[in-house]
């Protein structure tokens, strides 16, 4: 019990990291049920290298004008101008199977080899490779904490008021056609929230988390036989349980934290899995 | 690089060449990418225990492409949320396992020299992938096209696929110590889709996926060494190179 | 298994999770006869055949005649367009697998009248009914004895749906094939089939086209009045 008195006496220290990464296992969680949902489980794949792609050109450019200081909402900015342009191109592309297919892995290779070789060139020590993509949720400003609440209510916002269309649009796209709905339009909004949540949440989780978050929970909830509506909620709170309880125990144990908050997100997912096959 | 090491990337070339038509074909291209990640905590296992890394990476390769068939069967989740799953957690797992350096390393690939006895494995690991997809293509497009017509054929669908998933597990296992993780994918994939631009029938497709797997990789060892750059990265990008060529080719539909 | 009979089913059922889609389905296909399966969406006609080629777990039992070999046909094949793969290509993978000789591929396009520029050409680009006739083409290699054919005029022309259901007529008759067929198009099903089976949630029905094709009936089965399709001059 000594190690968990130590944890909590060091409350200043985790206090906003715990909280973003709890805020972003929750955003994330739910999000997931759509990227699920619609099988587009490769775009936030290829989503979350465009991001860290932002990220490491953001960097790369500081580097060579010498800017000693670190500007991390400059940073956080041109992940999310990456990763929204990226979401509202890989997402809309709806119309042929192929060409989106190749759309898709054509980002997600480019992305992960770009960043590969600009992340070598990167000079400073801080900015390590290993902590974008793997996580790295122990050092997070309060600004950017700030930015992540500020994106996280603008997607509860979004998605509370336009549920209906949103569901509507991305499940039943031809009906919805037919009723007159801009069915690119709300692909566009649902993807918009995507490509803003990736990087904000990357922040405090690593790219690698982030693609694991918006799919292990929702697959878990969906397994779990939850309703459509339910399966948000559900999701949410598993992201919650992951994203914090793997953060604790990271801390305790001296894990990686990115590492440990995923495994216990999949270890989440064994009940359902496990009813799931018995039937 | 020596004979016996440039023999065996020839020999993962073809392989991967062979391989990756079929996973191109079923559009599974991503999931095929994603799935090579799947060998990192293989890695790092092994590495942990001082075994060779090779040995470790294909345990985990099997294993991961065995559950990600296995939960295809039993639950009906689909395809990439199952390989979404398996991929995150065994980064994950890989990264808890594994150092950062040898995680760059399993990501990056080391070529290195080989023993011989590595390089004798590894090519009769390239017989049995060739022999496989040559042997079972027709069988294989077949299950491509449709499941049913394949079923009532007489053909074991289950099985055959399983089957598949080992060849390319074995595929990315004989590649990774030469490309690494993040490239292997690549060498899979790009070679393939470049045939299937330019194909009009299924044995040009594989003739010519071979041809530029093969051409990438020994083109990729010449250049590599006078720009001095890491030669993985550099295949890749001549095998990419030869897909955006190959595009102003593409059959007219 | 009686002698005459090609197929005998008895108390099919066959259930998703919690809900139940076929309910305890019985008939026979004698040889050499045409049977219609009809009903709305959703009332299991495809399910019925994926049950018949053991495709889907069932409940029930579904007995073959000695001896059969089944050629199928389903109804929704996603091609992509730019797949690398010939007609020709396509029936010679079958050819390979179920152990027919060549000659059987060249024999098997000329019953359906697919020529040798068509057969040559990607399967992705193949016009709707060239399509269907190099399916059927594909069931026929490998000498069936039985035909299962999922809605063979999906995609195809009206012209077309008549040329189609006459090939496959004829193909059955010089092939003396048992066949079982499920459309939609109930003129034809009139004119070519033996028996219907019409499933649908309330009212299963099984006879003589004559019998079972009448406006009452159809109404029970498709839960709405459907108009007969008359071709102009037929």
């Amino acid at each position: 019990m000594n190690a968990l008195r130590e944890f909590l006496a060091a409350r200043e220290i985790w206090g906003v990291p715990l909280t973003a990464s709890v805020l972003a296992g929750a955003l994330l969680g739910a999000l997931g049920v759509y990227v699920v949902l619609r099988r587009t489980v490769f775009v936030s794949a290829a989503l979350t290298q465009v991001s860290t792609l932002g990220l490491v050109l953001a960097l790369l450019v500081e580097e060579r004008i010498h800017i000693e200081a670190e500007y991390a909402p400059v940073q956080l900015v041109v992940a999310m101008v990456f990763s929204v342009a990226g979401a509202l191109l890989l997402g809309t592309v709806r119309s042929r199977r192929l060409p989106a297919e190749a759309a898709v892995g054509g980002a997600w290779v480019a992305a992960s080899a770009l960043v590969v070789l600009g992340a070598s060139r990167l000079v400073h020590a801080a900015h390590d490779l290993g902590g974008m993509v793997f996580g790295n949720a122990v050092a997070v400003p309060a600004s950017d904490l700030a930015v992540l609440v500020a994106v996280a209510v603008f997607c509860l916002v979004v998605h509370a008021l336009f549920r209906k269309e949103l569901a509507f649009a991305s499940f039943d796209p031809e009906t919805a056609r037919a009723l007159g709905m801009n069915v690119p339009l709300w692909d566009g909004v649902l993807f918009l929230t995507l490509g803003l949540a990736i990087p904000v949440t990357a922040r405090a989780l690593g790219a690698l988390p982030v693609f694991a978050f918006l799919t292990l929970p929702a697959a878990a909830a969906l397994l779990a036989r939850a309703g459509f509506r339910a399966a948000f909620l559900v999701a949410a709170a598993i992201g919650v349980l992951a994203a914090g309880g793997g953060y604790v125990l990271s801390w305790l144990w001296e894990l990686p934290t990115g590492a440990t908050m995923v495994a216990l997100a999949g270890v989440l997912l064994l009940p359902g899995a496990a009813a799931r096959m018995r039937g | 690089m020596t004979w016996t090491g440039l023999t065996l990337s020839v020999g993962m070339a073809v392989a991967a060449g062979l391989v990756g038509c079929f996973a191109v074909m079923r559009r599974m291209a991503l999931a095929s990418d994603a799935m090579s990640h799947v060998a990192l905590p293989g890695i790092g296992v092994a590495v942990a225990f001082h075994v060779h890394p090779g040995l470790g990476a294909i345990a985990a390769l099997v294993a991961g492409t065995a559950l990600v068939w296995g939960l295809q069967h039993r639950t009906r989740i689909p395809t990439e949320t199952v390989i979404g799953v398996v991929f995150s957690l065994a980064l994950a797992i890989g990264s808890m396992l594994a150092t950062g350096e040898e995680l760059v390393d399993a990501l990056l690939g080391t070529p290195g020299t080989l023993e011989v006895w590595e390089v004798l494995t590894g090519l009769v690991g390239v017989a049995a992938v060739a022999g496989f997809v040559l042997s079972q293509r027709n069988r294989l497009v077949l299950a491509q096209v449709s499941i049913d017509m394949a079923r009532t054929s007489g053909i074991s669908v289950a099985r055959l696929e399983l089957m598949y998933l080992m060849a390319f597990s074995l595929t990315v296992a004989l590649g990774l110590r030469y490309l690494g993780v993040l490239l292997m994918g690549s060498l899979i994939i790009i070679p393939a889709a470049t045939a299937k631009l330019v194909a009009r029938s299924l044995d040009e497709m594989l003739a010519i996926s071979v041809g530029c797997a093969v051409a990438s990789t020994l083109a990729g060892e010449a250049i590599a060494g006078r720009i001095d750059r890491p030669t993985g990265p550099v295949i890749i990008a001549i095998a990419a190179a030869l897909f955006f060529a190959s595009l102003p080719l593409r059959r007219a539909r | 298994m009686s002698d005459g009979n090609a197929l005998e089913v008895e108390d099919l059922s066959v259930s998703f999770g919690e809900s139940r889609v076929l309910h305890g389905l019985s008939f026979a296909v004698p040889r050499g006869q045409a049977l219609a399966v009809i009903g709305p969406n959703g009332a299991g006609k495809t399910v019925l055949f994926r049950a018949l080629t053991g495709a889907i777990p069932y409940q029930g039992k579904v007995r073959w005649a000695e001896g059969t070999r089944i050629g199928y046909v389903p109804q929704k094949l996603d091609i992509e367009r730019d797949l690398p793969l010939t007609g020709r290509d396509f029936l010679h993978a079958k050819a390979a697998v179920s152990g027919a000789r060549r000659e059987d591929v060249q024999r098997a396009l000329d019953e359906v009248n697919l020529p040798r520029r068509v057969a040559e050409k990607p399967i992705g680009t193949l016009s709707g009914g060239q399509f269907q006739r190099l399916l059927l083409a594909f069931a026929l290699v490998g000498r069936p004895t039985v035909l299962l054919f999922d809605e063979p005029t999906a995609g195809v022309d009206e012209p077309g749906e008549e040329r189609l259901y006459e090939m496959i007529h004829r193909v059955q008759d010089e092939d003396r094939l048992t066949l079982l067929l499920i459309s939609h198009e109930l003129s034809l099903v009139y004119r070519y089939a033996t028996n219907v089976l019409c499933l649908s949630r309330e009212v299963p029905c099984y006879g003589p086209p004559d019998e079972v094709l009448t406006k009452e009936r159809i109404e029970q089965v498709y839960g709405e009045s459907l108009r007969y399709h008359h071709h102009q001059g037929t």
